[in-house]
């Protein structure tokens, strides 16, 4: 299955180079563009520069799962995939691994590149608890490849339920705290915007450098991605199995 | 209903829009469950192992396949998936096989619909599929890619192994199929050879003349200035003058005509 997806990741990547190109423009411009923005209303933090990559990167799951469900299952692909793996959950998963190991390599550098560009020194960037971040990040993707897999699944059914899983990623960026601070959002949106998969994620980023206490949230996040992986896992296997009663993104 | 498949034959699967042709295929393909009923692969009950290891299946009007990826690329990645050995030199065997060694190495976006039939054929003989089922078989095939994929199912079938094919282009079908299956709305009505059914069902080949004067036979379709349209049994071509013959042409195939016998007699057409 690795040989498989590595194979097909290639193939894509070299297909869609120009479109690859177009997007890493795109990342390093909202990126940048961001956290310019929040470092004139706010204080510029290491970690609200994280806090951006991490929205990126930790959502790539929902992005990817979702948008490669969508077009397969319009081109008749995912059927003929279906046909040939024992576990299609487990082969989108692969794929999934296969693009985050491409999307770490731009990312790395690219971080690097835009914190030394905003003035942050080598010694801000060491004495950050990476370890930490680390893993924050592993549970939070974890999380998030349940949450793909559940749009992934009711995209089995819905074709036209794309459109969510693109509003739910923006949602994520402006209430889950990747550009404004939890704890600066208006009032009546803090409830919903602790909720949201993101925001324990990026809470322990930041409490990572203000010497928070970061183990909490990060408790709280192992158990909300456990939640939401085993959630997801579920409700794509109920909705494969319902698909197979009525068709392959047979509804609007 | 009830259907047997046979190793060595191509079934051509006929029915009206919403007969139930797809619903049979995916049924086939275990991309369906049935509701009630068992479906037997190589005589054991239908099970994803099986259909992954022995059916291969290409649907209407859709690639199938990640269109980035090529011929090669396409084979390579399925015949993983399905950890088959000596997976290099079996890849090139099917291009072979299906003549795709031109473009192997071309994107599928980049390649005809035919040609993208002929990867999932490709497919199909790499992973030695005993049942290939194809949804709408010729539909946008030009006349070369229909002879190229004529050909290439006869071989595949000649094989031993078994085709079931869909399709609204009668004379495709008439040219592919060893034996027919009529459906209609779920049901089969008709299944056996051409001749078989055509002896049964009492069919006639009809023949379309534009006729100058007055015709003794035939039943008139249309009158334009001194021309006549009739339609007529092919044997009663003779019975025409021959001098006031404009033009002649096959008004259906013999599938056709068993489709609308067979719809009549439902009672839909009339």
């Amino acid at each position: 299955m690795w040989r498989a997806e590595w194979l097909r990741f290639w193939a894509e990547l070299k297909f869609y180079r120009q479109m690859w190109i177009g997007n890493l423009i795109n990342q390093v411009l909202i990126t940048a563009g961001f956290f310019w923005v929040v470092s004139l209303l706010s204080q510029a933090t290491l970690s609200g520069l994280l806090a951006l990559f991490f929205w990126q990167y930790v959502s790539i799951p929902l992005s990817k799962i979702s948008t490669d469900i969508w077009e397969e299952s319009t081109s008749g692909a995912f059927e003929q995939m279906y046909l040939h793996a024992a576990q299609p959950a487990l082969v989108l998963v692969v794929r999934l691994l296969n693009y985050l190991v491409q999307q770490t390599v731009v990312a790395l550098p690219l971080f690097l590149g835009m914190a030394l560009l905003f003035g942050f020194s080598l010694t801000d960037l060491l004495s950050y608890n990476w370890g930490g971040m680390l893993l924050t990040l592993g549970v939070s993707l974890a999380g998030f490849v349940g949450l793909g897999l559940a749009m992934g699944g009711i995209l089995l059914i819905y074709r036209n339920a794309i459109g969510y899983a693109n509003a739910l990623e923006y949602l994520l960026l402006f209430l889950s705290g990747a550009v404004v601070p939890l704890g600066q959002l208006p009032a009546f949106i803090q409830p919903l915007a602790w909720g949201l998969p993101l925001s324990l994620g990026i809470e322990t980023i930041r409490r990572l450098e203000n010497g928070g206490q970061w183990e909490l949230t990060l408790m709280a996040l192992v158990v909300q991605s456990v939640f939401m992986l085993v959630l997801g896992l579920a409700l794509f296997n109920r909705c494969l199995r319902r698909a197979l009663r009525r068709g392959f993104a047979m509804s609007r | 209903m009830s259907l047997r498949l046979y190793g060595g034959e191509i079934v051509g699967l006929l029915g009206l829009n919403g007969a139930g042709k797809t619903t049979f295929i995916k049924l086939l393909a275990g991309l369906l469950e049935p509701d009630e009923g068992q479906i037997k692969l190589l005589g054991r009950p239908l099970h994803p192992a099986t259909v992954r290891s022995a059916v291969a299946l290409l649907k209407e009007g859709q690639p199938s396949f990640s269109e980035f990826m090529s011929p090669r690329q396409c084979l390579l990645y399925y015949g993983h998936l399905l950890g088959i050995k000596n997976l290099e030199a079996r890849v090139a065997q099917a291009l072979e096989l299906t003549d795709l060694l031109p473009v192997a190495e071309r994107p599928l976006l980049e390649l005809s619909f035919g040609t993208k039939r002929r990867t999932g054929l490709a497919l199909a003989y790499l992973k030695e599929a005993r049942l290939l089922l194809l949804d709408e078989a010729s539909a946008g095939l030009d006349v070369k890619s229909v002879a190229t994929l004529r050909s290439a199912l006869r071989r595949y079938a000649a094989q031993g192994n078994a085709v079931l094919l869909t399709g609204h282009e009668m004379g495709f079908m008439e040219a592919v199929c060893d034996r027919v299956v009529l459906l209609h709305q779920g049901q089969v009505k008709a299944d056996g050879r051409l001749h078989e059914l055509g002896k049964k069902y009492a069919l006639k080949q009809f023949v379309e003349v534009w006729y100058e004067g007055q015709p003794t036979v035939g039943e008139t379709l249309e009158q334009e200035g001194g021309l006549v349209r009739l339609k007529l049994d092919l044997r009663e071509l003779g019975l025409l003058d021959s001098q006031r013959v404009r033009q002649v042409r096959l008004h259906q195939s013999i599938l056709e005509h068993l489709l609308q016998e067979v719809d009549r007699v439902e009672g839909r057409m009339a």
